[in-house]
């Protein structure tokens, strides 16, 4: 994986992704940072990404929108999304995973729910 | 203690073990208020809103020293090096994971919700029923829930 998009207004919590991206290996890929939705979406339109994390509610444009604006994108529309949230539920994560999120995670998170939510991408990369 | 009290204490201490264990490998244990005050530590507060399903505010208060011992650790970086925007984002993005957490455990799970954007609190601390006392590393921390109206906290609570 070589670059990695992360869109959260929060700067530990992008701090706390990247960390746990490095320590399940994937401390090689280019992390690029976005505040908002709409930064996010600047990024993985300027240059192609391997990945997009996003969290949910920020400013700007959230996370549900990013991911409508992405999967509407012919040029985005194979781009991984893995959404971060604090206000997950079963609903909401069944209504992310029918827009065409690649996973919902519930914040707090680790290294191990991150590499088990990436497995796929990973060992496919690997295969 | 009376049963809705219990419960959300229960609840907010379970939440907030499982944010600090996760974000800052630091451990909680219950204390009381004047344990907590007598510790004297300059705190910093931030509040969040619960629009749904409830109108609800959850208040995160902190000792500032324990924010900059979890944000030394986790962003590996010397005291003078923390801006204070560092130290209150460390401080928002626990409430927000809190907030999150709390709602998920207390609500069914085809429940939604929403949080607001966290916002650092500008007024003083109150000692209300539903303010719960900790202590971590030997400093003190404080989380509120605050209902516009008690029915919201009792629906919470019949959930």
């Amino acid at each position: 994986m070589k670059r990695i998009v992360i869109a959260d207004d929060s700067g530990t919590a992008r701090m706390m992704i990247c960390r746990c991206l490095e320590i399940i290996g994937l401390a090689d890929a280019e992390f690029a940072e976005a505040e908002n939705g709409k930064e996010g979406l600047k990024l993985v339109k300027q240059e192609p990404a391997d990945l997009l994390i996003s969290d949910l509610n920020m400013p700007v444009m959230d996370g549900e929108s990013l991911l409508r604006w992405v999967k509407a994108s012919p040029k985005l529309v194979d781009l991984p999304v893995l959404i971060i949230t604090s206000a997950g539920n079963q609903a909401k994560t069944d209504k992310l995973l029918e827009m065409g999120a690649f996973g919902v995670l519930n914040k707090p998170i680790n290294p191990a729910m991150l590499s088990e939510a990436l497995a796929p991408l990973i060992n496919n990369e690997d295969g | 203690m009376n049963e809705l009290t219990t419960f959300l204490h229960q609840k907010t201490t379970a939440v907030l073990e499982e944010t600090l264990e996760n974000m800052a490998f630091v451990s909680i244990e219950e204390c009381t208020l004047e344990e907590a005050t007598n510790l004297k530590q300059p705190m910093l507060g931030v509040n969040l809103l619960i629009t749904e399903p409830e109108l609800l505010e959850i208040r995160l208060d902190v000792s500032k020293e324990l924010l900059y011992q979890i944000a030394e650790t986790m962003y590996t970086m010397d005291r003078d090096e923390l801006s204070d925007q560092l130290i209150n984002d460390l401080l928002a993005e626990i409430l927000n994971t809190l907030a999150g957490r709390f709602m998920t455990v207390i609500l069914p799970p085809e429940s939604d919700f929403s949080l607001s954007i966290p916002e650092l609190a500008d007024d003083e601390e109150s000692t209300s029923e539903f303010k719960f006392n900790y202590i971590a590393e030997d400093l003190p921390l404080s989380v509120e829930i605050k209902a516009a109206e008690m029915d919201n906290l009792n629906s919470l609570l019949n959930n």
